[in-house]
């Protein structure tokens, strides 16, 4: 497949999800107005905490955990479109016509994900120029830590992809791989160090790459090195992500083909 | 652009959905692919359009094996089911739009302006969102979304189920003014005789996985109802001795209607005008036996006489 074909195909996911996004005025205010919320919450919960002496953590708690919630915000909207998409066009009753392209599925199913990934870019900016303008919260932003935030993001859009092909073969699954997924919440070190958790869960932190995410933008706005454990394990994870979900994506894809379960009418 | 299927088999869990069959379309052809619901229509149209894998036997399309080159296959064929929907937010313009840039259609703007000039949807139609559209309008949307894309080969899966009669009608003559114009391969699928009479310049008729016959639908027909059954009441309740050689069969029910068997042909109206003449009538009507009646005695049971026959349209 062409790479201008490709660009193509990823532009008019692009355009379709924002039109369709715009075309809830009311939705598409809410959506801008989200992150804004979320991260206003937490600065002020983090100068609450700093200004009643810290939590222990490396630089201020406002920053650790306005970090952490961007990251998470980040990698969150990408987990949805990722692990939804198939379903969706399922759902609405345009899947048939989205398969029936000459390439494969992973084409459609990535262009989705990457039409959000901008959605994940200005949640970003928005949380990021509230944080340091409004909050004064300044987060040593480093093309580092940039580079973190988007290998988490293909290592978590990997694990969307794994969801994307079970949820095709049992419709329900999703649900228990959401409620896995937001356990994450409190295994990566989103809102308080790893330290706090009891021994045995940290090591359910180490295997969850969004663990070394947060803590590779965290050493590398705060302390102003890049941790060389986190520099190896990123790209790594990320790459395994992306693999893993394609071969799942693909397996489950057979399956579906075989049993009919692919598209139902 | 021609379709080939041999002994083409696919099972689900304990339901042998297709046992085997066997057909090929011609370039250019509009193929009918007849049965009720459940004989195997839309696997088979699945099976061609790679949306599912077959167990057994073999399927080309346009020259191209389904289970081994599906993206070539997915190259020039597309398919339109009752079932299609478009993103209801949008509006025809952007869905267009969308499905256009998806499958590499240049010049697309001026080719769906053509086509719908031709369907009857004008600019402002295309500036509703898909949510306003009518069943009917959505699948003229549908046909467009095809016939921009220009593949040679079309499948249509009972394409106006949920139609109401007059849309369906108006829809199926569409279909017609397009096909006349397109050099395309078709293959359309159907539970009603009648449709695919209209459409299609050959049929198989599917049951039960099977294929039965093949063959000119106009032939087919006469084959498929080889009997007809008029059935009126005498005002006076009178009886009936008929003289027409044709006659199969006369019953009289207890509710006083008097039920006339009849070999098909032209001959219904002669037996029609003797029994007019004989009495004044009420209700006269004239029933073929329903196709899924006309299936069963098709798939080899024994013979069944006209007035064995338990259903009727
Ligand atoms: N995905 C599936 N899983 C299980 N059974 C199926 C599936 N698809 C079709 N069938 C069964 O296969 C038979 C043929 O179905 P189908 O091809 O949809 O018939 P038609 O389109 O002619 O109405 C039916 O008995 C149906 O229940
Ligand atoms: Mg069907």
């Amino acid at each position: 497949m062409e790479i201008k074909r490709y660009l193509v195909i990823i532009w008019a996911f692009l355009v379709r999800d924002w039109q369709r996004r715009w075309s809830y005025k009311l939705n598409f205010i809410a959506m801008l107005c989200y992150p804004i919320i979320w991260v206003s919450v937490f600065a002020l919960l983090g100068k609450t905490v700093d200004d009643a002496g810290g939590m222990g953590t490396a630089g201020s708690f406002s920053t650790y955990i306005v970090t952490g919630i961007i990251t998470w915000r980040f990698i969150r909207v990408g987990f949805f479109d990722s692990s939804w998409s198939i379903r969706w066009e399922q759902h609405i009753g345009t899947f048939k016509n989205i398969y029936m392209i000459p390439h494969h599925l992973l084409v459609p199913v990535s262009s989705t994900a990457i039409s959000g990934f901008t959605v994940s870019l200005l949640n970003f900016v928005e949380m990021w120029l509230v944080a340091e303008f409004v909050f004064g919260i300044h987060l040593n932003l480093t093309i580092y830590a940039f580079l973190f935030l988007v290998l988490a993001w293909m290592s978590i859009i990997g694990f969307g992809f794994v969801i994307a092909g079970i949820a095709v073969l049992y419709k329900e699954i999703q649900a228990v791989f959401t409620v896995i997924f937001f356990s994450f919440q409190f295994f990566c070190g989103v809102f308080f160090p790893i330290a706090v958790l009891p021994e045995p869960a940290q090591y359910i932190s180490k295997a969850i790459p969004i663990t070394y995410a947060l803590h590779g933008i965290r050493t590398s706005m705060n302390q102003g090195y890049i941790p060389m454990q986190d520099v190896v394990i990123m790209p790594i994870a990320g790459i395994i992500g992306i693999v893993l979900g394609i071969i799942t994506l693909n397996l489950c894809l057979k399956k579906a083909l075989r049993e009919g379960k692919l598209e139902r009418y | 652009m021609t379709i080939q299927v041999k002994n083409l088999e696919k099972t689900f869990d304990e339901t042998e959905a297709l046992k085997g069959i066997s057909f090929e379309v011609e370039e250019g052809e509009i193929f009918g692919l007849l049965g009720p619901n459940g004989a195997g229509k839309t696997t088979t149209v699945k099976i061609l359009s790679t949306m599912l894998l077959p167990d057994g036997g073999s399927a080309y399309v346009g020259g191209k094996n389904v289970v081994k080159s599906p993206k070539r296959v997915r190259d020039v064929v597309d398919i339109i089911t009752a079932r299609d929907k478009f993103y209801r937010r949008l509006d025809g313009y952007q869905n267009i739009r969308f499905f256009s840039r998806l499958y590499n259609v240049g010049d697309w703007k001026r080719k769906m302006k053509e086509y719908a000039d031709h369907l009857g949807l004008d600019e402002e139609d295309f500036e509703k969102r898909l949510a306003d559209f009518s069943t009917g309008m959505r699948q003229k949307l549908n046909l467009i979304r095809n016939l921009v894309r220009e593949t040679p080969i079309l499948f249509l899966d009972e394409p106006t189920l949920g139609l109401d009669p007059v849309s369906s009608r108006k829809f199926r003559n569409l279909l017609k003014k397009v096909m006349e114009q397109e050099e395309k391969t078709v293959i359309f699928t159907s539970h009603n005789m009648f449709e695919v009479e209209e459409l299609c310049e050959r049929i198989a008729i599917l049951n039960e996985g099977e294929i039965t016959m093949t063959g000119d639908p106009k032939e087919l027909k006469t084959d498929i109802f080889p009997k007809r059954m008029i059935e009126f009441s005498y005002k006076d309740g009178g009886l009936l001795e008929l003289e027409n050689e044709f006659v199969d069969k006369v019953e009289r029910k207890d509710d006083g209607k008097i039920r006339v068997y009849i070999e098909a042909g032209d001959h219904v109206h002669d037996v029609i005008q003797e029994i007019l003449d004989k009495g004044r009538v009420n209700n006269i009507s004239v029933k073929e036996p329903t196709l899924e009646e006309a299936f069963i005695k098709h798939t080899g049971e024994e013979e069944k006489s006209a007035g064995e026959v338990t259903s009727w349209r």
